[in-house]
């Protein structure tokens, strides 16, 4: 049986042209090189981010990044004179809200805004939130569950206004929506390579010029020649890929996404849309007549792999925490799976998922 | 529609479930395993103590997961946390609350294996569910209904715990252990894959208290408080003062904490008075009790006074009595006086092979 995936904002596999690209640095290149090379690949995920040159660091996972980040940017806020209150949402990946209950434990103040039922940051909420001594505001780009993408625009002036430090997790943002750090001006962004066709294990994080060497870094002693060079050079290449593609690849996820939508609402079986998925490829939806996780193995028998919730939660076995937020019960929000289209998805395939849909709902 | 040769088995990774697994599938059965992942005391799991428990424990997917892979039939881990934590959890604490001796396996089969894994089997198109437990379902053209009886490994029988099992379930249940004779011819089909042999998950330990220390557990999840109150004999007369009433069970009589010079038992539990009567061995002898959630298998209800066989705890023998039901109760009428009647525990009533039904013992 010919697999089908359809868990894009899970994971992506790498893209030949990935491969070949990283290839040639697994061997073919001396020491004296890594440096350039390094400089090379950050100043490329610079351009390709309108960020200026040196303010891209890569590290061994998105996670790893929104660790230092937020811990980092938290400590320097506090220790700049503001006060130790730090604020974030409630839609959050693991990789930021485990940080921010860390963070707690060790006496920090977190608070947790919460969202619409569409998984939108309420601005007013936030403005009302924010303090004299509040040191940080860390926010999703584009929710990993939902795809809703936040007023990040909105939200960095109002902490520019505030003098409030803004991190900005944009792993599911980034090779899906347009990404412009002029326009966006926020102190902080993480990045991983493994949503955008290059391999799992290598991260990457921007931060503005003016609080570069101000953060504190997660782990000392790093050396240049212990970088994940041919990983560094392959994601690299991907952002250029996906930033070259981005309008046609956005119009081929969505126009697909459309289809599957139409498709499974006119299986009439009452199926709905959560959230507003403003991210190309991400369709989450609520189905009446069956558990989220039964669905999982039903499509997972017929060979095709989508998941419940976020691929964390769904190992966890609990109900989406997103999908809590924006309103529904813990078994409602156990009664939804998320689709995610990515760029090799085909036309064939999503009738496949729509037909198969059909077989497993109507028997 | 269901699919009448698909089977979900519960799989724990132990040797019942896998053997059930096995069995099922050498019949013919497109098999599907899955591991149930229930509700955990946080307490225990940060102290490492969940680590090679019973049935449950987390090293149980992996276990299940293996197995599945060795006898070739996909395997799932499906979440039942939240049912687990509601229909078994807090009806065990609750039980305590109240004097009682829950049974939470009852329970658990109640709410959790032939209820709640029924309703995902047939989400995934299964119209069966399969458990490795010993007992044996029949459909009986005469009564036109289906029957359970007694598994032929007779020192393995588990059907005291499955009292509750509705025709509509019973419809959609396979125990395919039913035809071995003994734990060892089981056993010896298990050696082929690679299970945990050891007998640890047969024991009535209760699986979310895998260290044993109910009392440590209520202490940790109860909402209410453990209070001392006083021990008194059947006049009502002093006789000393116990550490809360959910230390004690009907017919215990060590760990009392005092002496009498003679032995004495406990014999009944006051939640209302918060106090714990104590006897000598005689007064912990009943002929008599009342049961309630009464459930039948072999009849939709008993139509008047009924000769038949109750054990009152798992462990027991069958012991002859009458019953009749009144309303949604039922009373047991015992041949001659049974020792430590429970309230909380279940009384399950046989008639030769077959399992008649049962019902949770009442307090009056």
């Amino acid at each position: 049986m010919n697999r089908l995936y359809l868990d894009y904002a899970a994971t992506t596999p790498v893209k030949p042209e990935i491969v070949e690209a990283m290839l040639p640095y697994f061997s073919d290149f001396s020491l004296s090189e890594v440096d350039a090379i390094y400089k090379d690949c950050a100043d490329t995920l610079a351009r390709c981010l309108n960020a200026p040159a040196s303010t891209i660091t890569f590290t061994p996972s998105g996670s790893f990044s929104n660790n230092l980040l937020i811990k980092g940017l938290a400590n320097y806020g506090k220790g700049k004179g503001k006060g130790t209150h730090i604020l974030t949402t409630v839609i959050e990946h693991p990789a930021v809200g485990n940080v921010f209950k860390h963070l707690g434990d060790l006496g920090f103040q977190v608070e947790v805004i919460p969202v619409d039922h569409k998984g939108y940051v309420d601005l007013n909420y936030l403005e009302k939130c924010i303090r004299p001594e509040t040191a940080l505001v860390s926010v999703m780009m584009v929710n990993n569950e939902l795809g809703t993408r936040q007023p990040i625009e909105a939200i960095s002036r109002l902490c520019r206004l505030n003098e409030v430090l803004l991190h900005v997790d944009a792993v599911q943002a980034l090779g899906n929506i347009p990404l412009d750090l002029e326009l966006l001006d926020v102190d902080a962004m993480t990045f991983s390579a493994h949503k955008v066709y290059a391999p799992k294990g290598c991260g990457a994080h921007y931060i503005k010029p003016a609080l570069q060497h101000l953060i504190e870094p997660l782990i000392y002693g790093e050396e240049p020649c212990g970088f994940n060079l041919p990983y560094i050079v392959g994601f690299a290449r991907a952002v250029v890929m996906a930033t070259e593609q981005l309008e046609s690849r956005s119009t081929h996820k969505h126009l697909l996404k459309e289809k599957l939508r139409v498709g499974l609402e006119g299986l009439e079986l009452g199926i709905k849309v959560n959230g507003n998925p403003d991210h190309p490829g991400i369709l989450n939806v609520y189905i009446p007549s069956r558990d989220g996780d039964t669905m999982v193995i039903n499509y997972d028998m017929y060979g095709i792999a989508i998941s419940s919730g976020s691929a964390c939660s769904s190992g966890a076995l609990n109900a989406s925490h997103v999908l809590r937020a924006i309103g529904y019960s813990e078994a409602e929000a156990k009664r939804c799976i998320r689709y995610a289209v990515g760029d090799m998805t085909t036309e064939e395939e999503i009738d496949r998922v729509i037909d198969i849909t059909r077989k497993i709902l109507k028997g | 529609m269901l699919n009448k040769n698909k089977v979900i088995v519960g799989m724990s990774g132990g040797v019942d479930s896998t053997v059930a697994a096995y069995e099922l599938k050498r019949l013919g059965y497109e098999v599907i395993g899955v591991n149930m992942r229930l509700w955990q005391d946080d307490f225990l799991e940060d102290a490492h103590l969940l680590k090679d428990g019973g049935c449950c424990s987390l090293s149980s997917v992996e276990d299940a997961r293996r197995v599945c892979e060795q006898i070739g039939i996909p395997f799932y881990a499906l979440d039942f946390k939240a049912v687990f934590k509601e229909t078994v959890v807090d009806y065990f604490i609750e039980a305590y609350k109240n004097g009682e001796t829950p049974n939470p396996c009852i329970a658990c089969n109640k709410h959790v294996k032939f209820e709640a894994l029924l309703e995902k089997a047939h989400q995934l198109g299964a119209y069966y569910v399969a458990t490795g437990h010993y007992a044996d379902i029949k459909f009986d053209e005469t009564l036109n209904r289906y029957v359970v009886e007694k598994a032929k490994a007779v020192e393995k029988d588990q059907t005291y715990a499955l009292y509750n099992l509705t025709q509509d379930q019973l419809k959609h249940i396979l125990m395919p252990l039913a035809r071995f004779t003994s734990k060892e011819e089981v056993r010896q089909i298990a050696a082929q894959f690679d299970v945990q042999m050891s007998q640890k998950s047969d024991s009535q330990e209760i699986c979310f208290v895998p260290d044993q220390d109910y009392v440590g557990f209520l202490k940790r999840n109860a909402e209410y408080d453990i209070v001392p109150g006083k021990f008194v004999d059947g006049e009502g007369n002093l006789l000393g003062e116990h550490q809360g009433i959910v230390n004690y069970t009907v017919g215990q009589r060590k760990g009392l904490g005092i002496t009498f010079g003679k032995p004495m038992y406990v014999v009944d539990i006051d939640p209302d008075l918060n106090r714990v009567v104590l006897g000598e061995n005689e007064a912990v002898f009943k002929t008599e009790l009342w049961a309630n959630e009464v459930n039948f298998i072999l009849m939709d209800r008993l139509d008047g006074p009924y000769r038949c066989e109750a054990k009152i705890r798992y462990s027991a023998k069958p012991a002859p009595c009458l019953i009749e039901q009144h309303g949604d109760r039922v009373h047991v009428t015992f041949d001659t006086p049974q020792r430590a009647v429970t309230p909380g525990q279940a009384v399950v009533f046989y008639k030769d092979q077959y399992l008649v039904g049962g019902g949770t013992i009442i307090r009056k």
